[in-house]
C-alpha cells in the first residue's frame, strides 16, 4: 500500500468515509497524465484547504467523476506525489504524524469557532 | 508581560492550585492568599514572599516559553515543520491553561453574598483563562496548515 496515497485519501475524505485505496500505480500514472499532462499529479490549488476544495466547490464535480479520478485528484491536491509515481515511497513515522496533523484542519476550524463562542460568553455575555 | 511583577503575582493562584504546575512553587496553596498584591501595588513583604516562593523565576520561564513558541510558529514560511511543532506545543499549553478553570477556585466568582457566584459566573481570572479556547482552536488550525505545507514541500 502506498503510504502517501493513504494519507491523500485520508485528507480527501477527512475520516467521514472509509478511504478506498488503490495500488495500481500504472493506472494512477495514466490518470495523472491525462488529467494534468504529467505523470506526477500537481496541486490544482497551491493554497487553501484541501477538504474545503473537495467538500464545497469541487464536491459536485467529484460526484460526477469516477472513484479512480477522485483518488488521483486527491493525490494531486494534497501534494503527496508519489516519488516519481513509482509507488515505492516509505514515509517515516514522523512524517506520518505530520500527515495525521494535516488532516486536522476542519477540526481546528471547529475548535476555533467553539473557542470564539465560549470566549464570547466569558468576556462579553 | 510575564516579566512584569504584577503579572507574575497574578498567576500565582492559577499555578499554585494546579496539580500539574504547583511543584514549581515552594509554598503550597492556599498560603499565597495572605500575600496577594493588587495590580500596581508594591508591598515589600509580599514581594519578598513571592521571591522566596519562586514566583518570578517561574513567570520568567513561562515568558521565555511563550516567546519561543511564538517564534516557532512564526517560522512557518521557512520551516513549516518547526511551526507545526510550535503549534502542537501551544495546544498543550492551552489545554494546561484551560485546566485552571477546574483547578483554581478563584476562576469563579466567590460566594460573598451575591446570588451570582460559582459556576458559570467567571471571575476576572476565569475570563483571563477562558480566552485560551481561542488559542486552542487557532493552534490546532495552524498546526494542520503547517503540517500540510511541510508534507507538500517534502513530497
Amino acid at each position: 500500500m502506498l503510504v502517501g496515497q493513504r494519507g491523500a485519501s485520508t485528507l480527501l475524505w477527512s475520516s467521514r468515509v472509509v478511504p478506498r485505496l488503490r495500488t495500481d500505480c500504472a493506472f494512477l500514472r495514466e490518470n495523472c497524465a491525462t488529467r494534468f499532462g504529467s505523470a506526477v499529479a500537481r496541486p490544482r490549488k497551491t493554497n487553501g484547504s484541501i477538504s474545503e476544495d473537495l467538500y464545497t466547490s469541487q464536491r459536485s464535480d467529484a460526484r460526477r467523476d469516477t472513484m479512480a479520478e477522485i483518488e488521483t485528484a486527491a493525490i494531486g491536491d494534497s501534494g503527496l506525489t508519489m516519488n516519481g509515481a513509482t509507488g515505492q515511497s516509505k514515509v517515516s513515522a514522523i512524517k506520518g504524524l505530520y500527515i495525521k496533523a494535516a488532516t486536522l484542519d476542519r477540526f481546528g476550524m471547529a475548535m476555533l469557532r467553539l473557542g470564539l463562542a465560549s470566549s464570547w460568553y466569558g468576556l462579553a455575555a | 508581560m510575564k516579566f512584569a511583577t504584577y503579572e507574575a503575582d497574578s498567576i500565582v493562584p492559577l499555578v499554585a492550585n494546579s496539580p500539574f504546575m504547583s511543584f514549581l512553587y515552594h509554598y503550597p496553596a492556599p498560603e499565597y492568599r495572605e500575600h496577594m498584591n493588587k495590580e500596581g501595588q508594591a508591598i515589600p513583604a509580599d514581594q519578598h514572599w513571592n521571591e522566596s516562593n519562586g514566583t518570578y523565576p517561574v513567570s520568567h520561564g513561562l515568558g521565555v516559553i511563550i516567546v519561543s513558541l511564538g517564534i516557532m510558529i512564526a517560522l512557518y514560511p521557512i520551516w513549516p515543520q518547526i511551526s507545526a511543532v510550535g503549534s502542537f506545543l501551544l495546544i498543550l499549553m492551552s489545554l494546561t491553561t484551560l485546566s485552571f478553570l477546574v483547578t483554581t477556585p478563584e476562576a469563579w466568582v466567590p460566594a460573598l453574598g451575591d446570588p451570582h457566584h460559582g459556576f458559570p459566573y467567571l471571575s476576572g481570572a476565569g475570563r483571563l483563562v477562558v480566552k485560551d479556547c481561542i488559542m486552542l482552536g487557532a493552534a490546532t488550525l495552524t498546526m494542520a496548515d503547517a503540517a500540510k505545507t511541510y508534507v507538500r514541500r517534502s513530497a
